[in-house]
Formats: C-alpha cells, sequence, structure tokens
C-alpha cells in the first residue's frame, strides 16, 4: 500500500490480553451500585457552582477509581451535549471559564 | 429474549466474539488494555439489559453497544486532550513492542494507519471495521447499523478507498521528509 505501510496491515487480527473471561466473570460480579455518599456532596458543590455560572449542570463527585466507568455510562445519557468538562478541585475556577462559553456543556465535579 | 440468556450462554458468547469485537474497538482507542475492558463493558451491558433484548437480536444488540462504548470513548479521549491535569491511562500501543520489526519504523507505520484510521467517518469506520473482523454477512451488519444492506457494501468501498488515499499521501509525505 505504501513503502512506510507495507509492512503492517491496517486489519492484522490482534490476540486480546489473556484471561479475559475469567476478568468477565469477576466483574458479572461486583458491585456497581455508585457511592451516595459521595453524590449527596457533590450535588450540594455543583448546585452551588451552578448557581455561580448559571449553566445547566450536571453534577457527580465520587472517588477516581469508580469514576471513569461512571462517566461512561453518563454518557449515554448526554448524547446531545456538546462538550463535557471535568474538573478537579485545584483548577475548578480555571476550568468554569471555559464552561461558560458554551450552554450545553455537561460539568463534572471530580472529587479526590 | 425472556431470561433465555443465562451466564453459561453470555460466557459462551464472550468466547465466541471476543477477538472479532477487541479487533474493532482497538481501532478506537488504540491501547491493549482499554479495548478489553470496553468489550467487557458490552458484555455486562448486554447482561444487564438480558430481559429486554430478544435472542433473535442479541449479538446485533451486542455489537451495537460495543461500537458505541468505542465511540464514546474516542470522543472521551479527544476531550481529553484539553484536560492535561486528569491522569491519563497508558496509551502506549504494547502489541507494537512485541512485533519483531523495528520499533521506530513501525511506530512510524502504525502511526499512518491510526490517523489515516482515524480520519474516517464514524458510520464508514464502523461498518468497515464490522466488514473486516466480524465475520458477519452483510445482512447481519445491515441490522447492528440499522442501514440498507446496499449501504453496507457501498461504505466499505468508499472506506477502503479513503483509507487506501490516506495512506498513499502520508506516504507521500514521509518520503518528503
Amino acid at each position: 500500500m505504501s513503502r512506510t505501510t507495507e509492512h503492517l496491515d491496517p486489519f492484522e487480527k490482534l490476540t486480546p490480553p489473556a484471561g479475559g473471561l475469567n476478568k468477565l466473570r469477576e466483574r458479572l460480579t461486583d458491585d456497581r451500585s455508585l457511592y451516595p455518599g459521595w453524590i449527596i456532596g457533590g450535588v450540594l458543590t455543583a448546585t452551588i457552582l451552578a448557581g455561580a455560572v448559571g449553566l445547566s449542570l450536571q453534577e457527580v463527585a465520587m472517588p477516581p477509581s469508580a469514576f471513569e466507568s461512571h462517566l461512561l455510562s453518563q454518557l449515554e445519557r448526554y448524547e446531545q451535549a456538546e462538550a463535557i468538562l471535568v474538573v478537579g478541585p485545584d483548577r475548578d475556577i480555571a476550568s468554569l471559564s471555559v464552561a461558560t462559553s458554551n450552554p450545553n456543556v455537561v460539568f463534572y465535579w471530580l472529587e479526590f | 429474549m425472556q431470561d433465555s440468556l443465562t451466564r453459561e450462554l453470555l460466557e459462551r458468547l464472550y468466547v465466541q466474539h471476543e477477538k472479532a469485537l477487541y479487533n474493532i474497538v482497538y481501532r478506537w482507542v488504540w491501547n491493549a488494555q482499554e479495548a478489553q475492558d470496553l468489550v467487557q463493558e458490552g458484555f455486562l451491558k448486554l447482561w444487564e439489559a438480558r430481559s429486554r433484548v430478544d435472542s433473535e437480536s442479541v449479538e446485533a444488540y451486542l455489537y451495537r453497544v460495543v461500537l458505541n462504548l468505542a465511540a464514546k470513548r474516542h470522543r472521551w479521549h479527544k476531550l481529553r486532550r484539553f484536560l492535561p491535569g486528569i491522569t491519563l491511562a497508558n496509551t502506549a500501543d504494547e502489541q507494537e513492542e512485541r512485533d519483531g520489526l523495528h520499533h521506530l519504523e513501525r511506530e512510524r507505520a502504525m502511526s499512518n494507519i491510526r490517523l489515516a484510521l482515524n480520519k474516517l467517518p464514524h458510520r464508514s469506520k464502523q461498518t468497515l471495521m464490522l466488514c473486516e473482523f466480524s465475520e458477519f454477512s452483510y445482512e447481519q451488519i445491515a441490522k447492528i447499523l440499522n442501514i440498507p444492506v446496499g449501504t453496507v457494501g457501498s461504505r466499505r468501498t468508499n472506506a477502503l478507498r479513503s483509507l487506501r488515499f490516506q495512506l498513499e499521501r502520508q506516504d507521500g509525505n514521509d518520503n518528503h521528509e
């Protein structure tokens, strides 16, 4: 196809990392519930921030370990959002200034 | 699929489709562990939705969910570039390290392939990946993507043409450097 790519097939069939089935079994038995305490605290924070910047705000606060899977599940609910902003507690103000330029931003507060 | 999707059947589906789904998702996230995690997330979602998924549609449902997860993760990766403070997952391509070709040459070639595949329109890429990796018929792929059967073939042809064009152009750029 080309000199630099002739050795590689774009559709080369790669082998998944080993142990996938066992990992799936473990995940099927995991408790996937969220963390109500963190969320209640986060909602209070979010309400204050939303009022301050006039955003339509959806907010979640939880331990980082649970954050990514939760964020992905939430993405399904916000198909129409133009952007998703994730901030940590040490850069909230700067990030909010970005968010205010787009009324459709979905805003997550990541608490450590 | 009223209560007919058992754990045993789910695991059988996993063994049957893991490699195809992994290869499809990998072309969105370009990371081995992340691709496997997303495939598993698709199976978890199928398990959670088992009471609502008809047995005739279980594979189509599974592929649709995984394709959506891959697209969303890809979007998330693009957004992460603007969030330097967030801890990023390791995006090193472990597969490259294991290959026998000279590392730098392979890295450059893989980078060209990534760029070319990432430039494909989303729907074309979905169609092409399903055609190349799933071993489904055009009819089955049409059902997964909810498009006419004829569109599968035309999208695949256009995607391959676009991919070839991108790779040849990148190769031209490389040779001029």
